[in-house]
C-alpha cells in the first residue's frame, strides 16, 4: 500500500479529483497549505526583490492505494495538474505500513 | 511581440567549463550563460529587441559566477504587456530553473526598478553592478541615468545601509579573519566586503569599483593591487569548493563555507601541497580585505555624512613624529625606519589607545619601507610601544592587524613569518597561530578587568609589583604624552605611572600569553620549541635577561595547569607538589593561571567551560597554598577531622551513627568529600541498602552546567560502567566520577556530569535502579543513543587515533596522602561517542581491575578520559582499552 501525496495549484483540484475519479480512485483528503520551490514563490512577471522568498498558496491531496494503482494514480494528477508553469507542484510517494477503517475495523487493503 | 521560438533549449552544465578553478572558470561559465540566453532570444530579430533588454547583476555582472552562484537577471523593459512579458521569462528563466540552477528574476521598468533600490539596499547594490546581456542598450543608458540621479541624492543614506548591513552580516557569519573554517563570501574579509567596497565607492562617488577608489585616493594604488590578488585568492577557493561539493550540490547559506574535512580536497583542485597551504593562502587573503576595509569604511563614512569637503578637525600631536589625523594615526613624512626604528610601533601603539587605525598614507610608506629595510631594530621605545598596543586589549586590534600588514612583525623578530597565518588544523582552534596568539592577549586583557572573576584584578594586579628591572618607563604611552587610556580597559594604567616599574611581571605575562603558541609546527612538544623560539624574540627586542627567561618559563609551562586540572587528582598532595615543584614561584603561578584562562578562551568554545575553570581555580589555589608555605592553611581546607567536625555540625545532633558509616569508607573518601557531601552521603547511606537495591540522589554540580547525581548500591561488578552507560543513555555526559566500596560492599559512588534541560530524572533513576538490579540492557540503551541523527560526529578532516598511556602505581611512596601508591593511572584519547565511558569502564571492570576514579575531558571531537584503578593490570590490557574505544569514524564528505 502506498501513500500518494500531490502539491497542487489550487485551481486544479477539482481536475484532479476528476481525473483521479476516472482511475477508481474512490476516496482523497484534501488540505490548504502554502510553500515554495526553487522560483522562491515568485510569478513570472515579478516586479519585487531578487532575494525575496514568498509563500504561495498551494493544495495537499492525499491518496492511499494499492501498490499497483501507484502508477494511475501519479500519470492522472499529472494530467490533470500541469499548467507547464512554474509552481504546477510535486508528487510523493510513501509506504504505508497500514490502514484501518474506522466504522468496520477492516484494515490493510481491505480499507482502502 | 512574435512568439519567441527557443526551439529546443541548449542544456547548460558549469561541469562543461574547462579553465582551472578561478577567474578564468568564472568568466567562462559566465560566457556560457551569456550565450545560452542570446541563443534563447535569438528568435527576436533587430527590432524586436528594442524596448526590453536582460540585464547580469551582481556576481553575474562581474562576470564571477561561481558553480554555486545564483544567476541573477533584471527583466528590463518600457512597458510591455504581462503576456509578453510572461512569454520573455519563459524563454529566459525556464531553461536555467530546468538547468538545475538558481535563478533570481525580477521585471521591471527602468523607473521600477529604482523604486525597489530605495526600499532594499540588497536591490540597490545588485543594481549597481549590471552589465548588458542582450536586447536594447539604450534601454539600460535610462536605467543608468537614473540609477546615478538617485545614488547622487541618496549615497549616502544607502552607504549607512551598507554598514549595518555588513556588521549584521559580519555577526552572522562569524570573523572569518583567522578562522580555520572561514566563509569566503559573507564572513569577515570575505568576497562581500570586497564587494562592499566597491558599492561604498558608488555611493560616495557615484561610480562603483576599486579604481575610482584608487583615484580619489581613499586606497592606494598598493592597496589595489593587493585587494585584487586577494579577491582572487578567495574566489579561486570559492570556485574550488563548490565544484567539490559538486556544481552546487550543497546549497543554501552554507555553500562557502570551507570546512575542515574538505579544505584538502579543495586544495587538490587547486593543485596547492595541501590544506595547509590552501588556509594559509586563503587567511592571509581574508587579512589583507579585513584590513583595507576596516581602514577605509570610515572615511567613506566620515565623508559621506559630512561631504568630501568638510572640514577635518586639525590634526593633533600624540608624540614624536607621530599625529591623529581626521581620526587616524599618520607619521610625519620626514620620520622614516631607517632614522627611528620605533616609529612605527609608536603610531600602532597611538591606534591601539584610540580604538582606531593606522591612516593609508603611513601605512603605504612604512611597508615600502620594511620591504627596503628588511629588518628594523628594537630600543626603548620600540618595548614599550610593544607592551602597550597589547595592554589595549580588544580595542587594539584594529591596530595590530594594521601592524601585520605593514609587516612590522616580520622585520622586528626574524622568524615570525613562519608563524604568520599558520593554520592549526584542528576541531579545537577556531583561527590561525598568531591570530590565535592576539586572540589571547585580548583575552588576557578582558579577564584582567575581571569580566570573569573579580579576583583576577587582584591578580593582575598583584603582578605590577613584580618587576625584573625597577626602572622608572621613559615615556608613558605611545611616545611621551599621557595616553588618554591605559592599561587594562582604561583604567589607570598598572603597570606604569606613580612607582611603576618597566617592565614589570605584568609585561611577561603579556609576552608570554603572545608567544605562548610560538613552537607550533616546529618538531616536538611545541611548549620545549616554543620556549626557545620566545626566549630568542624577547632577547631580540632587548629586554633583560630576567624577562626573557620568565617568558621562557610562561611558554615553556603553559599547559602545565590545564592539564593537571582536567587529568589528575586534585585531591592528591602529590601532584599538587609536583605541580608547585614545577611552576616554582608565585609570580609564575599567577602568570600561568591567567594565560591559561585566556590561551582556553582565544581557542574555541570547545576549549573551556565553567567545570574546567572550576578545576583551573582549584589548583591555582591549592598550589599557590604550596608556594606561599602556608601548608597550614591547605591542611586546615584538607583537614580530615575539619570535614568530620563540619559534617556532624550539619547532620545536627540528632543524627546517629556517623562516625560508624565513616569507619566503613576507605581512607581516601574523607580526603574527597567535601563536609557538605559528608552530610549528604551519609543521610542516603543510612539505613543501608539491600543487596541489589540502588538509592540515588541528585541536585546542582559544582559548576555552571552541571549536576552531581549520587548513588548509594549493594556493590557489584560493573556498577560504575553500568551507572555511566545510563547517564550516557540520557545524553548527561560523564566529567568526574568518584567511587568508593564500603568494608561491607555497599558503593558510594557520585558522577559529576554535565546537566541538560531535556534530562528525564525520574527515569533517569529508574534506569540506574534497574541497571543495579541486572534487570536494564544498557549496552542496547547506549547503542540507541549512538544511532541518534543528533548524536553523530561531524566530519572530520582525519579519523581520530586511539592513544593509552598506562602509568603502574608506586608502591612506596613516602606522602602519606599521596594514594597513588595503591593505584594504576591510564589515560586514554579516543574519539568521542556518547558509550565512550561506558565501554572504557566495563573493559576494565572485565579485565578484573576496580575504578576507583575517573575524569573526562572532552576536546571537540576527541576525548581525553583518565582513570585510576585498583587491581593488578593484565597484560593485553591496552588491546582491551583499544577494542573499547573502537567507533565507526566519519571520514570527510563533502
Amino acid at each position: 500500500m502506498k501513500l500518494v501525496i500531490a502539491i497542487v495549484k489550487p485551481f486544479k483540484v477539482d481536475d484532479v479529483k476528476e481525473s483521479l475519479r476516472e482511475v477508481g480512485v474512490a476516496g482523497l483528503t484534501v488540505s490548504d497549505s502554502r510553500g515554495f520551490g526553487r522560483q522562491r514563490g515568485h510569478t513570472e512577471v515579478y516586479r519585487g526583490a531578487e532575494y525575496q522568498v514568498d509563500f504561495v498558496p498551494k493544495s495537499r491531496i492525499e491518496v492511499m492505494c494499492d501498490d499497483e494503482q501507484v502508477g494511475g494514480v501519479i500519470d492522472a494528477i499529472v494530467k490533470a495538474a500541469r499548467t507547464g508553469k512554474i509552481g504546477d507542484g510535486k508528487i510523493a510517494v510513501l509506504p504505508l505500513e497500514e490502514v484501518v477503517r474506522i466504522r468496520t475495523g477492516e484494515h490493510g487493503p481491505d480499507a482502502l | 511581440m512574435p512568439p519567441i521560438d527557443a526551439g529546443a533549449p541548449s542544456k547548460l552544465d558549469p561541469c562543461a567549463v574547462v579553465a582551472p578553478p578561478g577567474m578564468g572558470w568564472c568568466q567562462e561559465w559566465t560566457d556560457l550563460v551569456d550565450a545560452a540566453i542570446r541563443d534563447w532570444l535569438a528568435s527576436l530579430s533587430g527590432d524586436e529587441q528594442h524596448g526590453f533588454v536582460v540585464v547580469a547583476l551582481g556576481s553575474f555582472a562581474r562576470r564571477e559566477l561561481c558553480p554555486a552562484s545564483d544567476i541573477d537577471l533584471l527583466l528590463l523593459h518600457d512597458d510591455w504587456g504581462d503576456s509578453d512579458l510572461e512569454a520573455l521569462v519563459q524563454a529566459v528563466c525556464y531553461p536555467l530553473w530546468d538547468a538545475g540552477l538558481t535563478v533570481g528574476h525580477a521585471v521591471r521598468t527602468p523607473r521600477e526598478a529604482v523604486r525597489s533600490a530605495a526600499e532594499r539596499v540588497d536591490t540597490a547594490t545588485a543594481l549597481t553592478d549590471r552589465r548588458l546581456v542582450t536586447g536594447d542598450p539604450g534601454l539600460l543608458d535610462e536605467l543608468a541615468i537614473r540609477v546615478t540621479r538617485w545614488l547622487r541624492r541618496n549615497g549616502g543614506r544607502m552607504l549607512a545601509d551598507l554598514a549595518t548591513l555588513d556588521a549584521e552580516r559580519h555577526a552572522r557569519s562569524g570573523d572569518a579573519a583567522g578562522m580555520l573554517e572561514p566563509d569566503l563570501k559573507d564572513g569577515v574579509g570575505g568576497l562581500r566586503d570586497l564587494h562592499s567596497l566597491r558599492w561604498a565607492g558608488a555611493c560616495v562617488l557615484g561610480e562603483v569599483g576599486l579604481d575610482p577608489l584608487v583615484g580619489a585616493r581613499y586606497l592606494g594604488a598598493t592597496d589595489r593591487q593587493e585587494l585584487a590578488r586577494a579577491g582572487e585568492t578567495l574566489l579561486q577557493a570559492r570556485c574550488a569548493l563548490h565544484l567539490v561539493t559538486g556544481c552546487g550540490g550543497v546549497r543554501g547559506t552554507r555553500k562557502d563555507w570551507l570546512r575542515l574535512d574538505l579544505q584538502d580536497e579543495v586544495a587538490a583542485v587547486l593543485e596547492m601541497s595541501g590544506g595547509d597551504d590552501l588556509l594559509r593562502r586563503v587567511g592571509l587573503a581574508i587579512r589583507t580585505i579585513t584590513h583595507l576595509h576596516g581602514r577605509t569604511w570610515p572615511i567613506l563614512l566620515a565623508d559621506a555624512r559630512g561631504g568630501r569637503r568638510r572640514r577635518h578637525p586639525p590634526p593633533e600631536v600624540l608624540s614624536d613624529g607621530v599625529r591623529l589625523v581626521d581620526g587616524l594615526v599618520e607619521v610625519d613624512a620626514e620620520r622614516t625606519l631607517a632614522t627611528d626604528p620605533s616609529v612605527g610601533l609608536r603610531a600602532v601603539a597611538a591606534a591601539a589607545i584610540r580604538g582606531t587605525h593606522v591612516g593609508r598614507t603611513t601605512a603605504v610608506r612604512l611597508r615600502r619601507e620594511v620591504q627596503q629595510l628588511g629588518s628594523i631594530e628594537w630600543d626603548e621605545a620600540g618595548r614599550e610601544a610593544l607592551l602597550t598596543a597589547l595592554r589595549q586589549g580588544w580595542r587594539g586590534s584594529g591596530a595590530l592587524v594594521d601592524a601585520d600588514s605593514i609587516g612590522l612583525q616580520m622585520a622586528l623578530l626574524p622568524g615570525w613569518e613562519r608563524i604568520r597565518g599558520l593554520p592549526q588544523r584542528n576541531p579545537l582552534h577556531r583561527y590561525d597561530l598568531d591570530t590565535h596568539g592576539l586572540r589571547a592577549v585580548h583575552e588576557l586583557v578582558a579577564i584582567a578587568e575581571g569580566t570573569l572573576d573579580p579576583a583576577h584584578c587582584q591578580i593582575w594586579a598583584g603582578l605590577a609589583g613584580q618587576g625584573t628591572g625597577g626602572r622608572p618607563p621613559t615615556s608613558q604611552g605611545a611616545g611621551g604624552r599621557p595616553p588618554t587610556s591605559q592599561g587594562a580597559g582604561g583604567r589607570p594604567p598598572t603597570s606604569q605611572g606613580a612607582g611603576g616599574s618597566f617592565p614589570n611581571g605584568q609585561d611577561t605575562v603579556l609576552l608570554g600569553t603572545w608567544l605562548h603558541d610560538v613552537g607550533k609546527g616546529l618538531p616536538g612538544d611545541h611548549s620545549v620549541a616554543g620556549e626557545a623560539v620566545a626566549r630568542g624574540w624577547v632577547a631580540h627586542m632587548g629586554f633583560d635577561a630576567g624577562v626573557v627567561r620568565r617568558v621562557g618559563q610562561l611558554v615553556r609551562h603553559h599547559l602545565l595547569l590545564p592539564d593537571v586540572a582536567t587529568r589528575r587528582d586534585l585531591d592528591d598532595d602529590g601532584e599538587i607538589l609536583a605541580v608547585a615543584r614545577q611552576v616554582g614561584d608565585i609570580e609564575t603561578l599567577d602568570g600561568l593561571y591567567l594565560l591559561s584562562l585566556a590561551d582556553s578562551r582565544a581557542t574555541g568554545p570547545a576549549a573551556w567551560s565553567p567545570w574546567k575553570d572550576g578545576l583551573l581555580a582549584k589548583l591555582y589555589s591549592r598550589v599557590r597554598h604550596v608556594l606561599i608555605d602556608d601548608m597550614d592553611a591547605l591542611r586546615r581546607e584538607r583537614s580530615v577531622s575539619t570535614v568530620v567536625v563540619n559534617a556532624h555540625a550539619l547532620l545536627g545532633a540528632d543524627f546517629r551513627g556517623l562516625d560508624a558509616l565513616l569507619e566503613a569508607l576507605p581512607p581516601r573518601y574523607l580526603l574527597v568529600a567535601s563536609p557538605e557531601q559528608v552530610a549528604e552521603h551519609a543521610r542516603l547511606l543510612l539505613p543501608l541498602p539491600s543487596p541489589g537495591a540502588l538509592r540515588v540522589r541528585h541536585r546542582l554540580g559544582p559548576a555552571e552546567g552541571t549536576a552531581t547525581v549520587t548513588v548509594v548500591a549493594g556493590d557489584r561488578r560493573g556498577l560504575m560502567a553500568a551507572c555511566a552507560g545510563v547517564l550516557a543513555a540520557h545524553g548527561l555526559g560523564v566529567l568526574d566520577a568518584r567511587l568508593f566500596t564500603r568494608a561491607d560492599g555497599v558503593a558510594l559512588d557520585w558522577f559529576v556530569v554535565r546537566a541538560s534541560d531535556l534530562a528525564n530524572w525520574d527515569r533517569v533513576c529508574a534506569e540506574l535502579r534497574q541497571a543495579a538490579a541486572g534487570k536494564l540492557d544498557v549496552a542496547a540503551a547506549v547503542a540507541k543513543r549512538e544511532q541518534r541523527r543528533d548524536q553523530q560526529p561531524p566530519p572530520l578532516a582525519a579519523p581520530i587515533p586511539v592513544e593509552v598511556a598506562i602509568e603502574p602505581s608506586q608502591p612506596g611512596a613516602s606522602h602519606p596522602r599521596a594514594p597513588r601508591a595503591d593505584r594504576t593511572r591510564i589515560e586514554v584519547r579516543a574519539p568521542d561517542a556518547p558509550g565512550v565511558l561506558y565501554r572504557l569502564a566495563r573493559a576494565l571492570t572485565d579485565a578484573g581491575l576496580d575504578v576507583l576514579g575517573a575524569r573526562v575531558d572532552t576536546l571537540g571531537p576527541q576525548v581525553h578520559d583518565v582513570f585510576y584503578v585498583c587491581g593488578e593490570p593484565p597484560p593485553d590490557l591496552e588491546r582491551l582499552i583499544r577494542d573499547a574505544c573502537a567507533v565507526d569514524q566519519t571520514l570527510s564528505g563533502g
